[in-house]
């Protein structure tokens, strides 16, 4: 339970018994009272409470009345009962009709009074956290929906592209040898996307369900893991990639993470800068950055690629976005690069101008 | 004779779907290929053509989907409209993008892809 008094309204229309009430709870609970049903309601405008106890007996409208009032716009506050024992029929038809949760005899006892308030708060708790679990669990259903939409879409789509180009194999009468090799060609791009597809849908669960293993990095590692997975495309394309590490940090004092987990916001980054790349720059660069100092990663990764549209800046980091058909993607990779630095405590910015380029600079504390 | 437009953001998808037109007996006026929808949209807008054009467009595009795109096609000017002929060519078999589908009236028919040349005379034969 939280350090906050449960908020209590207390309603009777004798005055007496509301000072022994609000006398004998005080220190437990954060106490209102009032004189009748009305009162409470006008009170009620303006106030939250989470329980409230109410006399059935009180002239103009009784307990019972007075709840079945209130029920729709106060639908989440707990009501209980006072009542005399001649009043049990009214009192069972309420609490059945689920109008009272719970009746305390008249007179009451202290411990009755505290026993009911307690429980009705326990109850109160409760059915607040089962309403946010299940929003949450509703969104999770929307985004799973969307979720198998999208990657049905993209999984179907580079299998489609093979059928095709397979169809058209087929029914070319002469299979012209030129035909035959330009969709061989098509079916193999197809067949790499998909892969990629899948690669990156694998890192995705991992994301979402993998525990973190936080381990010393050296930071060369990365590099050259890097370098070497990228490397080629470098080569191919004529782009100069600057991989620069410093690493600030004293021996006794290592830098910590989930090396996996890096690794993947590095090559993301450094991919996405070779692939957006404009055909027409001759200098074309990629400059990465990682710095280690006082316990904080720096990782600035720089093109002078076609850049962002500011338009959909912010929505970069969303799943399946894509802002551009020029060159293709899948939607997940920056998504993933987002959700892993949050896992890890940290913080991505971009600035990017159009025909440009872009800058990410990531910050990773220690672990 | 036709003209064609193949509007898709898979590079591969426009170049099958080329072939398959050009395969075909039918021959074409024109094949041309867009990788994103607004390029297509102010080609529209910008050119005409004595010949009717045949529309392919796929559905999940980045920046400007199929359905935006349907969206803006049918606030064009009625005489351009006529002009053209427009199917989904979509490898989405969600009865969802189906039914969006049906919203717009210019839209002829609800492709799914692999774009075939079996699939395209049985398309000319509807026109």
């Amino acid at each position: 339970m939280s350090n906050q008094k449960i908020k209590v309204l207390f309603i009777d229309d004798e005055v007496h018994s509301l000072h022994t009430f609000k006398a004998a709870f005080r220190y437990d609970y954060d106490i209102a009272i009032a004189e009748s049903a009305s009162a409470a309601e006008q009170w009620l405008d303006n106030n939250e409470v989470q329980v409230i106890l109410c006399d059935q007996r009180m002239p103009g409208k009784t307990g019972i009345e007075f709840f079945s009032t209130i029920i729709k716009k106060h639908p989440k506050t707990m009501r209980i009962l006072v009542t005399g024992y001649t009043d049990i029929e009214s009192v069972i038809k309420a609490i059945n009709q689920g109008h009272v949760f719970k009746y305390i005899n008249k007179p009451w006892n202290d411990a009755d009074i505290r026993t009911s308030i307690d429980e009705a708060y326990k109850f109160y708790t409760q059915s607040l956290e089962l309403e946010s679990k299940i929003s949450d669990l509703s969104k999770a259903y929307k985004d799973l929906d969307n979720f198998a939409y999208s990657v049905s879409h993209d999984m179907k789509g580079p299998l489609m592209s093979i059928l095709g180009a397979m169809n058209i194999v087929n029914t070319s009468t002469n299979k012209n040898e030129k035909t035959v090799l330009m969709m061989l060609d098509l079916i193999e791009k197809a067949a790499i996307q998909l892969n990629e597809f899948i690669e990156s849908m694998h890192v995705y669960y991992k994301n979402n369900r993998g525990k973190l293993k936080i381990e010393p990095v050296n930071l060369h590692d990365i590099k050259t893991e890097i370098e070497g997975l990228l490397g080629l495309k470098c080569m191919q394309e004529k782009i100069q990639l600057n991989f620069i590490i410093k690493n600030q940090a004293n021996s006794e004092n290592l830098y910590r993470t989930d090396i996996t987990k890096l690794k993947v916001v590095v090559n993301n980054l450094v991919s996405n800068a070779l692939k957006y790349q404009r055909p027409e720059e001759p200098n074309k660069y990629v400059n990465a950055n990682l710095t280690i100092d006082n316990d904080m990663l720096t990782i600035s990764v720089e093109d002078n690629g076609m850049g962002i549209d500011n338009k959909y800046i912010n929505n970069i980091f969303e799943l399946f976005f894509r802002a551009t058909t020029e060159v293709g993607g899948s939607g997940f990779g920056l998504y993933n690069v987002k959700e892993i630095i949050t896992t890890l405590g940290g913080t991505i910015d971009v600035t990017s101008e159009l025909n440009k380029g872009t800058t990410f600079v990531v910050k990773l504390p220690s672990k | 004779m036709f003209n064609y437009i193949i509007i898709d953001d898979n590079k591969i998808d426009l170049l099958v779907a080329g072939k398959a037109i050009e395969m075909c007996q039918n021959p074409a006026a024109s094949i041309q290929q867009f990788l994103s929808a607004s390029f297509a949209l102010e080609h529209i807008k910008s050119f005409q053509s004595p010949y009717t054009t045949i529309l392919l467009i796929d559905i999940q595009m980045p920046v400007m989907s199929g359905f935006d795109f349907m969206e803006e096609f049918e606030k064009l000017a009625p005489e351009t409209r006529a002009n053209y002929i427009c199917f989904f060519l979509t490898s989405s078999s969600n009865d969802l993008d189906r039914l969006k589908a049906q919203k717009y009236p210019s839209l002829k028919q609800f492709l799914t892809k692999p774009f075939t040349t079996d699939k395209l005379i049985s398309l000319l034969k509807t026109i």
